[in-house]
């Protein structure tokens, strides 16, 4: 029979009559054999006959799978990690989006698709410094898919009101001092510019810091009128509702912000800090051992889960991570949570 | 497109090989004695194995249908870690490539040629078939001329590539 890898004629090797072998002539081997052959010519073409060139060959592919099966585990990993990142992106949950295509990009620094998703997820982690990073790196970097580019450029229209618009940098310019801006010229100002987010925010935060949360809250409604999504409002809100005591009105923008971004930290923490002042003591520490759990780099996640600790009145466990993140690194902003919940802690700070 | 079959065979020749090798080591297995190899030739067909007519059908069909099994393990292998740095992660570097060349050269020659599918088809017609190797062995015929039909659509490269960048995408989505 011939089997070849092409098409082929069909024939088959001739079939001797006679009980010689059909290759030596000597007397065939008895038995049920198609093919006449004595039991050293039987023996020798039922032997594996490779030549040695056929034999580098094909040492030369089991080289190659072997190099393929050591590199696999690495490669499937890193497929999952981005499969892992779409899902979580699709799911909105934006922290663990954020881990995995940090995690792909490590290795795939040139993945375009990978880094526009991570630019998208630090956006809605609120994760400034990463979102910059991935926008200065996709500068002049050719997007082929389109929804990615419509969803990046979706992004990128929304981030702008996250800056100080030109005017209002003009604006403020023109006091010595922030906090010395009157009204009027607030008022005028943010007549002038109905759309500058980032300047009633701004105002906002000034308001609230006057402890005036009414004004703050229209404030924070004007913003949120402009886009549904604007997260230092919702920030702003959340803050503003629970320091003039209306819980449920804090907790409804805590829960605009998750589903905006499901695994929000500052959401979740400020959801923790809410059921503490609700006298909900373990659902709050429950979810603020879950939130540090998910992002043990969050000097927010970290102080609300002192508070939750000492509220819970789990002293010891409150004074170990105390003594923990006192000897970690934490920027400025972080140093203040941090403060924050010491002096509730030492009733210097009403909570 | 039309490109000439040897044309073909000649750029994807390590699937020639590791397709007659494949109906070899079946045969070393079965213990059927194998006469003749030609393991890459320039001419129709590329390359073919002379054996000895095989009484056990099921045999038959296993040597005959040997590299589809072993050309596509293998082709799948050697692409599967290079499918996802030149398809999905763009950071490829040569290495990848010639991965992806040797796999989707093995996987595209994993079917059966028509000449395998006429050593079946003699086989199974005769009297003292078993019904459950005719049941298996006529599907098994049809299926390999349907792919003879295919490769006119280059059904093979087409194959090939599924193989190369399918199996990796879907071990990744099982897994995810």
């Amino acid at each position: 029979m011939i089997l070849g890898a092409m098409e082929e004629p069909l024939s088959t090797v001739a079939s001797v009559s006679t009980r010689d072998c059909a290759t030596c002539g000597r007397p065939a081997m008895h038995g049920d054999h198609p093919t006449p052959l004595c039991s050293d010519c039987r023996e020798k073409f039922t032997r594996l006959q490779i030549p040695v060139w056929i034999w580098i060959f094909a040492g030369g592919i089991a080289v190659i799978l072997l190099f393929s099966l050591f590199t696999l585990p690495k490669s499937i990993s890193l497929g999952v990690h981005l499969e892992k990142g779409k899902k979580a992106l699709e799911e909105k949950k934006f922290s663990t989006a954020e881990k995995e295509f940090t995690k792909v990009l490590e290795k795939a620094p040139s993945n375009v698709a990978a880094r526009g998703d991570l630019l998208i997820s630090a956006f809605y982690n609120q994760d400034y410094e990463l979102f910059d990073a991935q926008y200065k790196k996709l500068v002049g970097v050719n997007i082929e898919d389109k929804s990615l580019y419509s969803e990046i450029d979706k992004v990128m229209t929304k981030a702008e009101a996250y800056r100080s618009s030109d005017s209002f940098d003009v604006f403020k310019k023109s006091y010595s001092d922030e906090a010395l801006i009157p009204d009027t010229a607030w008022d005028r100002y943010l007549r002038q510019h109905t759309e500058d987010r980032y300047a009633e925010q701004e105002y906002g935060f000034l308001l609230y810091n006057k402890k005036d949360y009414r004004r703050c809250d229209s404030l924070v409604e004007e913003a949120l009128q402009s886009d549904y999504e604007y997260i230092p409002a919702l920030m702003l809100g959340v803050n503003s509702k629970r320091d003039e005591g209306d819980l449920d009105g804090a907790m409804a923008y805590v829960d605009r912000m998750l589903a905006i971004n499901h695994e929000s930290v500052w959401a979740l923490s400020a959801k923790s800090r809410t059921f503490l002042r609700q006298k909900k003591m373990k659902p709050g520490l429950d979810l603020a051992l879950k939130l540090y759990d998910m992002d043990k780099q969050s000097a927010y996640a970290l102080s609300t889960l002192i508070l939750a600790y000492h509220f819970n009145g789990r002293t010891g466990d409150r004074d170990a991570l105390i003594k923990k993140a006192r000897s970690s690194p934490m920027d400025s902003t972080g140093k203040i949570y941090l403060q924050y919940a010491l002096d509730v802690i030492d009733n210097k700070e009403k909570f | 497109m039309f490109i000439p079959g040897f044309l073909i065979s000649l750029v994807t020749f390590p699937g020639v090989i590791v397709h007659e090798l494949a109906h070899q080591l079946f045969c070393r297995y079965f213990k059927v004695p194998v006469f003749k190899v030609v393991y890459f030739q320039m001419g129709n067909p590329a390359g073919y194995v002379l054996h000895e007519a095989v009484r056990n059908k099921a045999q038959g069909i296993l040597i005959s249908v040997g590299p589809f099994i072993v050309n596509t393990l293998i082709g799948a292998l050697i692409s599967l870690p290079a499918a996802l740095p030149v398809f999905t992660f763009n950071n490829a570097g040569p290495l990848d490539y010639l991965l992806i060349y040797l796999g989707v050269s093995i996987a595209m020659h994993a079917f059966p040629s028509r000449g395998d599918a006429n050593v079946i088809w003699h086989s199974i017609r005769e009297e003292n078939t078993p019904v459950w190797v005719k049941v298996i062995g006529y599907p098994v015929v049809g299926l390999i001329y349907l792919g003879s039909l295919g490769s006119f659509f280059w059904l093979d490269l087409l194959y090939g590539v599924v193989v190369a960048v399918g199996l990796p995408n879907l071990i990744i989505y099982l897994l995810k």
